[in-house]
């Protein structure tokens, strides 16, 4: 039975491999670091964030999954491969997808197959937290780059200064955005595992997510690398760093708390607070379209495709 | 991360400006002499002068590539001093067409072609070194209204340049002379004049850079 949470570590190999991309995406495809040191670092620093501060999520989770109705190690396989399958199908079809939200609706669907529907009510705290994790980006993201402007702008006009700045920047947001990215979606790929399912210790579900995310970024990171880090160079260097930090502060507090969020998500709501401030329109209807599309329609997706395979495959 | 090589690259850069202002010196010397009058032969030293003088810049142009290549900057910063460089020989290599055009088709410029372009050269010379002042500027430390002040100059002696140049080429075309020879010295007057151009499209690149870096 202890091979049931390798439907989890496929889907932390898929998450790793698509979101190490906004952490070092934008350092990597301007060249500023190389690829390979970005994902030595984010590898490890993702594993690091999971065992250091990935438990509180796992808990959150693993308890949310149980009281939806997901009893059993089965089940808890199912829906995730069912998570799983939703964000290959919807990466297929160039639509907007994040992990955590095909999880909770994966796990509704699979109380929905019991007549349960506790998972319903008890969801809205990680609706209020998606919802949540772009404005705050936004915020910090707006005061970070006052901030800068305030008291940083002349001496960028040093040589050697601005070129430390955007060199170690750059690695240390991405570390820092690894870190976080491991200590909240850990709990995506291992959570459900958890808890009164059994299949894992808290200890050892850290352990796996962590090391399965990291599979992914060391593995399949490249080609997403290229094509994330291009949207946020549109934005001046030091801006594309602002942007990356403020992402991972939010995410980061998303740990914290215990709720799994979307990276890609706070990095677009820091680039909309950075461009606030600049008085650029960057809030593009079309983006606004995507994020709010993922709120709703990823879970509904993701809880249709776990409640078919259950009842396929499961229930009979 | 204050890596050593952006100090060489500064240094080199710093190099290759003095030995392209070299070049150009030579240049404004030789063509003085020319219009006053001067033989084929004397033409073609000032042309080896300029030669030597001109592959010295490009020998320093190179060394600057090759620690580009090697690193040390950060591929903006590098793509930008790549392209500066590359502008800053031109000046060199317009100052070396210039005497070359002379001395191939044999010309032999009209007194009245003295004046215009020792002005354009005096203009040319003062502009080079408010952008040496610049430059030095972009791998140390500046502040904006200081090298934005810098750029409007420099923009400025090109504004002028062209007020010269065309009141020349005017004047010349009034001239009661032979087409060709109008055409000749038009396209020597143009050259002349261009080496400003070359100063103030550097300049531009600086800009580039200056609105790059702020926040």
């Amino acid at each position: 039975m202890k091979w049931i949470f390798l439907s989890g570590s496929l889907l932390g190999w898929g998450l790793g491999a698509n979101d190490a991309a906004n952490v070092f995406g934008a350092a990597v495809y301007t060249k500023i670091i190389k690829y390979r040191t970005a994902i030595l670092c984010a590898a490890v620093f993702t594993i690091l964030g999971a065992l250091i501060d990935g438990s509180r999520g796992i808990e959150k989770l693993g308890d949310y999954a149980f009281e939806s109705g997901v009893r059993t190690p089965m089940e808890a396989f199912y829906v995730m491969l069912a998570a799983g399958l939703t964000v290959f199908l919807m990466t297929l079809l160039k639509l907007p997808i994040s992990t955590s939200q095909a999880v909770i609706g994966a796990i509704i669907g699979c109380g929905a197959t019991h007549g349960a529907y506790e998972g319903f009510a008890k969801g809205g705290q990680f609706l209020s937290a998606w919802i949540a994790t772009p404005l705050g980006a936004l915020a910090i993201a707006y005061i970070l780059y006052s901030l800068v402007q305030r008291f940083l702008n002349d001496m960028l006009n040093r040589f050697h200064f601005y070129e430390f700045i955007i060199r170690g920047g750059y690695l240390i947001a991405g570390i820092m955005g690894s870190y976080a990215l491991g200590a909240n979606n850990v709990a995506n790929v291992t959570a459900i595992f958890t808890g009164k399912i059994g299949v894992l210790s808290i200890e050892t579900a850290q352990l796996i997510g962590g090391i399965s995310i990291a599979m992914g970024i060391l593995t399949f990171s490249k080609p997403v690398m290229s094509t994330v880090g291009e949207g946020i160079t549109q934005l001046s260097p030091i801006a594309g760093l602002i942007a990356v930090i403020s992402a991972a502060i939010t995410v980061y507090i998303y740990a914290r708390i215990g709720i799994p969020v979307s990276t890609s998500q706070a990095v677009v709501g820091a680039i909309v607070g950075i461009g606030i401030k600049n008085g650029m329109q960057t809030i593009r209807l079309k983006v606004v379209r995507s994020i709010a599309l993922g709120w709703v329609g990823t879970p509904a997706i993701a809880g249709v495709v776990s409640y078919a395979i259950l009842k396929i495959f499961f229930r009979g | 991360m204050f890596h050593p090589k952006s100090k060489e690259i500064e240094k080199l850069l710093n190099f290759q400006a003095d030995a392209v202002m070299e070049v150009f010196g030579c240049y404004d010397r030789s063509i003085v002499y020319i219009i006053n009058g001067c033989e084929k032969e004397e033409i073609a030293l000032f042309m080896k002068e300029i030669r030597a003088a001109e592959k010295k810049a490009d020998n320093i142009r190179h060394q600057i590539l090759r620690q580009l290549i090697e690193g040390g900057l950060l591929p903006d910063s590098r793509k930008l001093f790549a392209h500066i460089i590359e502008r800053i020989d031109d000046i060199a290599n317009v100052c070396e067409d210039i005497i070359e055009e002379i001395y191939l088709q044999e010309l032999h410029l009209d007194k009245s072609l003295l004046s215009p372009i020792v002005s354009i050269n005096g203009i040319t010379r003062v502009q080079f070194g408010i952008l040496q002042k610049a430059l030095g500027a972009i791998v140390s430390n500046y502040k904006t209204n200081d090298l934005y002040a810098m750029i409007q100059e420099i923009e400025k002696k090109e504004a002028e340049v062209d007020t010269i140049e065309h009141d020349a080429i005017h004047y010349l075309f009034e001239q009661d002379m032979e087409l060709a020879k109008k055409l000749q010295y038009k396209a020597i007057i143009r050259l002349v004049g261009h080496v400003a151009d070359v100063i103030e499209d550097i300049s531009d690149q600086i800009e580039i850079m200056m609105m790059t870096r702020n926040v």
